[in-house]
């Protein structure tokens, strides 16, 4: 996706109009992986919220060495990553305050069908390392290329293959395990 | 091996993935460009002091347990143990302090009968009283 030249100007001038255009034109990419990765409508408004502020904070930081949405999504994949690495922690090691917190609910609205969905995907994926979810996510569900999302999370192609291939085994294994094979 | 790698890939990509594929995201409302867009032009009033006290001590406690090892814990708590110990040792011996001075003052104005224990001491102090 790219992003008109003065729309990116105005963005680094700090002009409200030209963050809103690109908020319109990424919001939907951004938050799609966000809910995927963490299965939550509440924790996706919370995050991309951050991650737009975040994003508008470090405007001036932005050189053009990269694409803007290839920078925007380093911001965002690596926020949620983060994000997620300290809701794990918490789940395990201070399940006290991840209750507090109400982390991991299934929301109200949705139908049985979406529950029953979420919640084997919650089982599923709750169990894996958030580094590999992220990488399953981005290449299997976003088609993302190996090469995109090692630039995105900063890490070598290499790594990326190792993570997206532990992790299919890991979710199959769980998914064998929790009896949804039959 | 090569069968077992096949399984999985099968079922990876025949049973896992699809479920994945299949969860719909939520549709983001303009309600959360209005939050977005007062937090840039008002980030003092988006977060209180409380809630910026709160969010860092929360911040600083989680990251705090997250440095610490198992062991490093258990080397924390007998630490915290330790220093409970000590304040609680200090506050008693003032405590002490303070009854003496008091018994040593009273005594001074109206002599009677030292004594350690707590009930005689108080009897003493009705006695003195009661003479005033």
């Amino acid at each position: 996706m790219e992003i008109a030249r003065e729309i990116l100007d105005g963005f680094r001038d700090g002009d409200s109009d030209s963050f809103k255009k690109i908020y319109e034109l990424t919001k939907d990419y951004v938050s799609a992986v966000i809910y995927r990765l963490c299965l939550n409508v509440q924790e996706t408004e919370d995050l991309t919220h951050d991650i737009y502020v975040k994003l508008y904070d470090a405007r001036q930081k932005y050189d053009g060495s990269v694409a803007f949405t290839t920078w925007l999504y380093k911001i965002a994949f690596n926020h949620t990553l983060n994000y997620l690495k300290r809701k794990k922690y918490t789940r395990l090691k201070l399940p006290f305050l991840h209750r507090f917190y109400n982390l991991g609910e299934v929301n109200s609205e949705q139908n049985e069908t979406d529950k029953e969905l979420l919640a084997t995907l919650r089982k599923l994926m709750d169990n894996l390392k958030p580094e590999f979810k992220m990488c399953i996510v981005l290449r299997d569900v976003e088609s993302k290329s190996y090469e995109e999302i090692a630039g995105i999370l900063n890490i070598s192609v290499g790594t990326v293959r190792s993570r997206i291939n532990r992790g299919r085994k890991k979710i199959v294994e769980l998914y064998k395990k929790g009896g949804y094979d039959q | 091996m090569i069968n077992k790698t096949k399984l999985e890939n099968d079922t990876y990509h025949k049973k896992v993935l699809p479920l994945l594929t299949k969860v719909q995201p939520p549709v983001l409302g303009d309600s959360l460009w209005a939050k977005i867009e007062s937090s840039i032009t008002n980030p003092k009033i988006e977060q209180s002091i409380f809630d910026k006290i709160i969010s860092s001590i929360k911040f600083s406690f989680l990251e705090h347990m997250k440095m610490l090892s198992r062991s490093n814990m258990r080397v924390a708590v007998s630490f915290a143990s330790v220093a409970l110990l000590f304040v609680v040792s200090i506050f008693g011996y003032n405590e002490y302090v303070m009854y003496n001075d008091v018994n040593d003052y009273l005594s001074d104005i109206h002599p009677v009968k030292k004594t350690n224990s707590m009930d005689s001491w108080l009897d003493q102090q009705v006695q003195i009283l009661e003479k005033i």
